[in-house]
């Protein structure tokens, strides 16, 4: 075969054991950048709960060090005994429990309604849950505290609960799992003479286990960590949930007294939950996240 | 010059399957050669070995005079045609044949001038800026050989490229490539698991299955003289009738006691397999292709008749494939299984299956279309003795020198 | 009859063979709609209707403690020269600048994190979990923390010292970068031009201040939360590229980079929009952690309109202009949306006819083979 005049620019081979040298660094430069990254990003979380078994001038010392010395407890002791601490987890349960069972129900509920159920305006209810998940949320905090007021729910587990069972993403999901599962089963239930509260309860919703458990996940750590909501929700310090009293705990005091031992305390203790419920649904978390956003 | 070399070149992988077990071949200048077998036979891994998308675990391939074991795709100046095309969905047609030209900073008249040429080949001219979503399966494939035509590299590499192709199209596309590599006179390694594209479209097919090189011949070669069992079950469809048979002497002659019918041996196959005396009362595997077999009665000769009854016929037209069920047994051993189940001759493997109880066994013979046979009639069929093969049981090679 | 027979009572009304499925339907959705109704459509009625009135907290805002202004509110923000309308620009000029410098950042940031991971590499899943983790915890423990990493005696500065550099008291600093920047170059202060005009109450200078140092620590926080979450959205869409096309052009001659910047990049252009977007979206929102963290301050530089928002109406009982804000904030958010949107839309190029003449030169081989094989390939 006669090369031809028109390659284009010559290009340097490379010698044949550079190539695989090459990709071997490529490869550990790589490991390198991620190990590094990976230190900064959990590396964090270890001062944290290091720093809450410091004295306060020993974090101020030595805040890099992940050794305290003296270690020391006071910090929780003080949580449990200053501050309403043990308040706190109580209010954050009650209301993150049931905000995550109801809106399991509710969404289930209107996504069975929106997948399989056929009557008029359908369309026009999904298309205007869509629209209201296109409303930022921060615009709507005075919004939703008017008519938190107006009812007479303020300052009640009430108001606390009942705007967040709102969950558009969570209708969505349950709406995609019922389309995807065949028809068939419920049909068959339906020839047998079912009706159709029972199709739903005791034949499809037992099927969705996985949308479920999803939906449990996301809501769980959606109120968990909830703030805006609760702070105009409600007033009384016996409402308090974790993210409210801890916030409390940092806010405004810039410049006045550093207690880092007990505010990182109750941070590390506040991140229990999620992080335990994150660690070992890890796989169907990160599943969602990534899927659940489709263009 | 652009051949290629093969030097005991071995691939496993990480878990430890062996995908190709020490592969010797070499690929002349301008040759077509084709690898075709099994899925699973390493035919894919091989190719992808010479690309350099694969690592090689043992042994040397050479492209020219370099061993290219350690050189990357980019440098190793082939061009290759998935199966799935792989064309670049964001660009435009004359863009994806265009490609390698950019990166190799191919002047921008130059370029164009090579891409265009390259369309009017393929008749792509009215596509070439329409993105590979908006075009045909079909035109698609045409994509992916200009991608690869465009560059003039030294070798051309295609992944069972007609695969995804329907039938008419694939027949028609054949021919192209097969014209066009002829033209270019490119060296040439095409993958494919169909016999009949590999015989139809290669200087050289190699028979590769489980990692192992069987044969590697001109196509004419591998249909007429077999090394195995394998190969003969897997290369001609039809496949290849296979029976066992006992080897008897009888005076000065060998025959061959297959079921209930004795065939005699020729003096001439004698002369050609020597080593077949030595088999002489043991058990072997005698095949027949169905073009060997014939409406009694066309065939002149004693010694060579199979009798049976004729459970199915399929009319092809010119000529017609008689299944005839007759009392011999048959060879099911996995060399031959596994030839024919991957021609998609899965009903004649149900057949013989159902009946591998019992000494009966299913031919195929190929006749004419104005032999007059019915089925459930008893008929007896003419055996051309002249090409008669035989292989030993135990290994399935071909018993010959 | 069967297992699950109806009573009498209930079959009412023949329903066809659908049975009594728009009932149900709408009685399955009316939780959903009833709640949707109370506490997202009607609150954003009545918002509406405190943005334009005067009401201080007191009684209900629909009883007569609340009278109709017209456009007042807006107009304090929005043109009236006041302290309403300077607190408004200030959070407008801050929020923008930690837009502009948390959606890129955190876009590469993801992009690069996803690129890394997505390699065949061990481990792959412990980076993954390791990278998202931030994303699950709450902003108030993130904030916390922050507060005191970055603390003036805190861990970074620690680490900065370490490598000989004196750290900046970060959370209590605020001035802003680009005006450090321009001091280094040897601009000091405003130059007249920059200081007679105002837009929304803040001179021309100041809004050339660029984010504070104490926003840069909420630009930090931002990319350290937010990364994980669009990495994974990254990921999925890097792992939906087939790898042959990434071979393909291997072997046309790419290398690592060239493959990257054209066949991976364009190929996950949606994703990339919708990082995009979503990132638009959420950082103009940012409220919790300015709450938590400073309120504000330094000199109210890590002020933003949500909490400006929510500062006017909780704290200073100014719920009209509290309400405004957050319906100029909606306003802010549809727009960047919109924009962000148009200028990173796939245009589908229309056919260029391109001139094709006659090939030039003498016979090349192309041309015979054209000869050889033209006409029979359609």
């Amino acid at each position: 075969m006669t090369a031809t005049t028109v390659r284009g620019a010559p290009r340097k081979l490379r010698t044949t054991k550079s190539a695989a040298r090459r990709r071997r660094v490529g490869i550990a430069v790589t490991y390198s950048f991620l190990a590094a990254v990976a230190v900064i990003y959990l590396f964090p979380f270890l001062i944290a709960i290091a720093t809450s078994f410091k004295t306060e001038p020993n974090a101020t010392a030595n805040p890099l060090s992940l050794a305290p010395s003296p270690p020391t407890t006071s910090a929780f002791h003080q949580l449990y005994q200053d501050q309403n601490f043990l308040l706190w987890v109580k209010n954050s349960a009650i209301i993150t429990l049931s905000v995550t069972f109801l809106r399991v129900f509710l969404d289930s509920l209107a996504g069975y309604a929106l997948a399989r159920l056929r009557f008029r305006g359908r369309g026009a209810a999904f298309a205007t849950i869509v629209a209201v998940m296109a409303v930022p949320g921060v615009v709507l905090l005075i919004p939703k505290f008017l008519m938190i007021r107006q009812l007479g729910i303020y300052d009640t587990y009430y108001g606390m609960i009942i705007p967040l069972l709102v969950d558009a993403a969570g209708v969505f999901i349950m709406k995609n799992f019922f389309e995807s599962i065949p028809a068939s089963v419920e049909e068959s239930a339906r020839i047998d003479g079912a009706g159709i509260f029972r199709i739903y309860w005791s034949i499809v919703l037992p099927m969705a286990r996985p949308a479920l458990i999803t939906i449990f996940i996301l809501a769980f750590q959606g109120s968990w960590n909830e703030l805006a909501h609760f702070i105009i929700s409600a007033q009384s310090t016996s409402l308090n949930t974790l993210t409210k009293g801890v916030a409390q705990l940092a806010s405004g005091q810039l410049g006045v007294g550093n207690r880092y031992p007990l505010k990182l305390a109750a941070s590390t203790l506040m991140t229990i939950p999620v992080a335990v419920l994150f660690f070992v649904f890890q796989r169907r978390i990160m599943n969602v996240a990534s899927g659940a956003v489709k263009e | 010059m652009a051949e290629i070399t093969f030097d005991n070149v071995t691939k496993t992988y990480g878990d430890g399957t062996l995908a190709v077990s020490d592969l010797n071949l070499d690929v002349h200048d301008g040759e077509f050669v084709v690898f075709v077998g099994p899925s699973g036979c390493g035919k894919t891994t091989a190719l992808r070995m010479i690309a350099g998308l694969e690592e090689i675990s043992g042994g040397e391939i050479r492209i020219g005079e370099r061993v290219v074991n350690n050189l990357p795709p980019r440098d190793r100046d082939v061009a290759m045609v998935f199966q799935n095309y792989a064309l670049y969905p964001h660009m435009t047609v004359a863009e994806n044949i265009g490609f390698a030209l950019r990166m190799r900073n191919v002047a921008k008249d130059e370029a164009r001038l090579r891409i265009e040429e390259t369309a009017r080949i393929l008749g792509l001219v009215d596509h070439l800026d329409r993105k590979p979503r908006q075009l045909s399966g079909g035109q698609r494939q045409r994509v992916a050989m200009g991608r690869a035509i465009v560059r003039e590299p030294q070798v051309f590499l295609m992944d069972e490229p007609l695969s995804n192709l329907d039938a008419k199209l694939r027949v028609q596309m054949r021919a192209e490539i097969a014209r066009i590599q002829r033209q270019l006179n490119v060296t040439t390694v095409y993958v494919t698991h169909d016999q009949i594209e590999a015989m139809t479209m290669g200087d050289r097919v190699a028979v590769l299955r489980r990692g192992l090189l069987q044969q590697f011949e001109p196509p004419q070669r591998l249909y007429e003289q077999p090394a195995n069992l394998f190969v003969a079950s897997f290369i001609g469809s039809p496949a290849m009738n296979m029976l066992e048979a006992t080897l008897e002497r009888k005076g000065d002659d060998v025959v061959c006691r297959v079921g209930s019918a004795t065939l005699m041996v020729p003096a001439q196959v004698l002369s050609a397999r020597p080593a077949l005396v030595g088999y002489v009362g043991r058990s072997i595997a005698v095949g027949i292709r169905p073009e060997a077999l014939d409406h009694s009665g066309r065939l002149n000769g004693d010694g060579g008749r199979l009798r049976g009854v004729v459970r199915a016929i399929e009319a092809l037209g010119p000529e017609q494939l008689a299944h005839v069920e007759v009392e011999a047994r048959p060879v099911l051993v996995e060399d031959v299984v596994e030839g024919l189940v991957d021609m998609e001759e899965a009903e004649d493997l149900a057949e013989i299956m159902t009946d591998s109880d019992g000494d009966r066994a299913m031919l195929v013979a190929r006749l004419d279309a104005a032999a007059s046979v019915r089925p459930e009639e008893t008929v007896e069929l003419a055996v051309d003795l002249r090409r008669l093969h035989f292989f030993d049981l135990e290994s399935g090679a071909t018993i010959g020198a | 009859m069967g297992r699950f027979a109806r009573p009498s009572w209930l079959r009412f009304r023949e329903p066809g063979i659908r049975g009594h499925q728009a009932a149900a339907g709408w009685l399955f959705l009316a939780p959903v709609i009833v709640i949707l109704g109370l506490f997202l459509v009607l609150p954003i009625l009545m918002a509406a209707w405190v943005s334009f009135s005067d009401w201080s907290g007191n009684g209900s805002p629909l009883g007569s403690h609340a009278h109709f202004v017209g456009l007042n509110n807006y107009r304090h923000l929005l043109t009236t020269p006041g302290l309403d309308q300077n607190n408004f620009g200030t959070a407008i000029r801050n929020n923008f600048y930690y837009v502009i410098l948390v959606v890129p950042i955190q876009t590469a940031a993801a992009l690069f994190l996803a690129v890394l991971v997505n390699r065949r590499i061990k481990l792959a899943g412990f980076f993954r979990t390791a990278f998202y983790f931030p994303s699950v915890t709450s902003s108030v423990a993130i904030t916390i923390l922050f507060l005191f990493l970055f603390s003036p005696a805190g861990a970074i500065n620690k680490l900065l010292s370490y490598a000989g550099v004196n750290g900046p008291a970060w959370l209590y600093d605020p001035r802003g970068l680009l005006h450090v920047i321009l001091g280094q170059l040897g601009v000091n202060q405003s130059p007249a031009s920059l200081s007679s005009g105002t837009l929304l109450g803040v001179s021309y200078w100041d809004w050339l201040s660029g984010p504070s140092v104490a926003m840069c620590v909420f630009v930090l926080m931002a990319v350290f939360t937010t990364s994980g979450t669009f990495m994974l959205l990254f990921l999925a869409a890097l792992q939906n590229i087939d790898e042959s096309v990434n071979e393909a052009a291997g072997l046309d001659g790419a290398s690592e980079w060239r493959k990257f910047r054209h066949i991976t990049v364009p190929m996950i252009k949606p994703t990339i929009f919708t990082v995009l977007t979503l990132g638009v979206i959420g950082t103009w929102q940012i409220f919790d952690q300015i709450y938590v963290g400073t309120q504000g301050s330094p000199q109210g530089t890590t002020l933003t309109p949500a909490f400006l928002s929510f500062n006017a109406s909780f704290n200073g009982n100014e719920w009209g202009v509290g309400a405004a804000v957050a319906f100029i904030l909606f306003a802010i958010i549809v727009f960047f949306t919109v924009v962000t949107r148009i200028a990173t839309r796939d245009r589908d190029r229309l056919p260029r006819r391109r001139r094709f003449g006659p090939p030039r030169g003498g016979p090349t081989r192309r041309s015979r083979l054209a000869s050889a094989v033209s006409g029979v390939l359609r």
